[in-house]
């Protein structure tokens, strides 16, 4: 089974399949659990780049041999620090909602014309 | 030297001094934001004036790249790095006599981080580190979109939330699928190493970076938030949404497109989705009602126009873009700011509420129809230049067609912009008299005269635009300055 193509498929199945749900649910909620998924999605894929199949972490000692890429990792540790500030923003506007308007459904937001 | 980081530096420090001291002296944050923008402008200037000499590079960590972070500022990224910083300096002029929006502390906080993120994308080299500030200026500006706590700023906040975001996430797939094909993330290395790389990972590549910055430069079909932010969040900060945020999102645009695109695809794409968006949002200013919300149509508009014209991809062209521009962004802050002077004192949002307001208020009726009449092109006015420059452009291409769809655009522009000043100047005994501190109009007053200055001169300002369509032009002289070096 070849590693590599199979966390390719997973990452960019992720990424269709949140912005799938962000695109088409309409719970608000569900479309900032949605926008969740398609990041983990991004993450997972940047992983990948720099993925070698059996490699260790790039720690510099005798034995080593081969070592995966630590760029990728390091762009992840950020792009999942940005990932939850803008989930904590988007709950924090979604709590506001709710509290004016009592609802989460994007049709019952009287304003929310795309 | 004047080092680029001192301007990230500064900003940071400012932003979170407010944070700090706020607990123990109140009211202080309007002034630490205009004290912190003003010197960011100052070390911003002396950086643009002397990367017009020679560009200025600034390395991180020791390492030259493309083995580390690096901030470059070169004639095209000194042009909008002036263009967002002078304008945001003017924003946070006017806050200082207009009331911020609560709580204030917090507000300018976010306002100095939005002008560091939109700074920072403007300069950085680094693909990642774009992302990291694309990052700082989207969240902030989300947050201050959806400060005022009212229905419609929060229903416009999570809307550009969520499409920026899925927009952001898009852009880092494409990082993703750049860093594995050339290993680097340096976009000038990037650039060098394109002609080898798969060419269907770098198309897909290329169409998600079109489609992330499409997004934040307010580009049709992803362009659904912009009328709700703009219209909910507060005129100061609609303000900053045209003339800041949509400024570093359409610099970012350009710079990758250009640095990376093949040429006639590139134009192809720009073009069609650019006059698209003029056209559509033109058409829907049309039938607004409210004031806000038609500048706001205008102004996605206007980004189109300006997208579009950049696709044309001649140095004329390029010059006329960015002259338009630099037009669009002061002619469009100067009316939010009227606007928010105008529902500060009277409380009004509709188009019919404006009758005979400018009749009354002679100042403001003034600084009203210059700002109006620049955006039009009305001759002996810094627009006049630009658009014609825009028509000469495309006309000496040949595009045709697309000339005559910029006309009929502009021509729908002025209809409602001329019923707008009919309005204005209508006679109503009603109308009110609203009282203007000086020093919230400094701002539109200094608007206003660089609008005559450049109306009357445009060779002042002319060979600035003509340094960056050049710097933009040659993409090779962008590689080899940043790697050759």
């Amino acid at each position: 089974m070849n590693g590599g193509a199979m966390f390719y498929g997973a990452a960019i199945a992720l990424i269709i399949g949140g912005i799938m749900i962000a695109a088409t649910k309409r719970n608000l909620i569900k479309i900032i659990i949605g926008l969740n998924i398609m990041e983990t999605g991004v993450n997972l894929l940047l992983i990948t780049t720099g993925y070698i199949s059996g490699g260790t972490a790039p720690i510099m000692n005798k034995t080593w041999t081969k070592v995966v890429d630590p760029i990728p990792q390091a762009l992840v540790l950020t792009a999942i620090v940005i990932g939850v500030a803008v989930t904590a923003m988007a709950l924090s506007i979604v709590v506001r909602i709710y509290e004016k308007n009592n609802s989460l459904d994007i049709r019952k937001i009287k304003e929310m014309r795309w | 030297m004047v080092n680029p980081i001192l301007i990230i530096a500064i900003s940071l420090f400012g932003a979170f001094f407010i944070a700090l001291i706020s607990p123990f002296v109140k009211r202080t944050g309007k002034i630490i934001a205009f004290l912190t923008i003003g010197f960011d402008l100052y070390i911003g200037a002396s950086l643009a004036l002397k990367s017009l000499r020679t560009p200025v590079i600034a390395y991180t960590a020791g390492f030259k790249p493309p083995f580390s972070i690096n901030l470059v500022v070169e004639p095209f990224s000194a042009v909008f790095l002036l263009i967002v910083l002078t304008i945001g300096f003017l924003i946070s002029l006017y806050y200082l006599a207009h009331p911020g929006e609560e709580p204030e502390d917090k507000f300018f906080t976010l306002l100095i981080l939005n002008l560091m993120g939109a700074s920072g994308i403007i300069m950085t080299g680094d693909l990642f580190n774009l992302f990291v500030f694309f990052e700082i200026t989207a969240i902030s500006s989300y947050a201050l979109v959806s400060i005022r706590k009212q229905k419609a700023s929060l229903e416009g906040g999570i809307k550009y939330l969520i499409i920026s975001s899925i927009g952001s996430s898009l852009f880092l797939v494409a990082i993703a699928l750049l860093y594995g094909q050339t290993g680097t993330l340096n976009i000038a290395d990037i650039a060098a190493k394109l002609p080898f790389i798969n060419k269907s990972v770098a198309l897909v590549a290329f169409l998600l970076i079109l489609v992330a910055f499409f997004v934040e430069s307010e580009i049709f079909p992803f362009n659904g938030w912009a009328p709700d932010a703009y219209q909910g969040a507060g005129e100061g900060i609609s303000a900053l949404l045209a003339g800041v945020i949509s400024k570093a999102g359409l610099y970012a645009l350009i710079r990758l497109t250009f640095t990376l695109l093949d040429l006639p695809l590139r134009s192809k794409l720009l073009i069609v989705f650019g006059i698209m968006t003029f056209l559509i949002a033109e058409l829907s200013a049309l039938k607004q009602k409210r004031v806000k919300r038609m500048l706001a149509y205008s102004s996605i508009g206007q980004m189109g126009l300006v997208v579009a014209i950049f696709g044309i991809g001649t140095i004329p062209a390029l010059k006329a873009a960015i002259f338009q521009g630099v037009n669009h962004a002061v002619s469009k802050v100067a009316l939010f700011l009227l606007v928010g002077m105008v529902i500060k004192n009277l409380g009004i949002y509709k188009l019919d509420d404006y009758k005979g307001l400018g009749r009354k208020n002679p100042l403001l009726g003034l600084l009203f129809s210059l700002a109006i009449l620049n955006l039009l092109g009305f001759p002996l006015f810094a627009g006049f230049w630009s658009k014609l420059s825009i028509l000469l452009s495309t006309g000496k291409q040949g595009l045709y067609l697309l000339l005559s769809l910029i006309l009929t655009g502009a021509i729908v522009e002025v209809y409602y912009y001329v019923r707008f000043m009919k309005i204005l100047y209508e006679r109503n005994e009603e109308a009110s008299h609203l009282e203007i501190h000086l020093l919230e109009a400094i701002p539109i007053i200094a608007m206003a005269a660089f609008i005559i200055i450049i109306g009357v001169n445009p060779g002042l300002i002319t060979p600035l635009f003509e340094k960056a369509s050049e710097a933009i032009f040659m993409k090779f002289s962008y590689i080899n300055l940043v790697i050759g070096g």
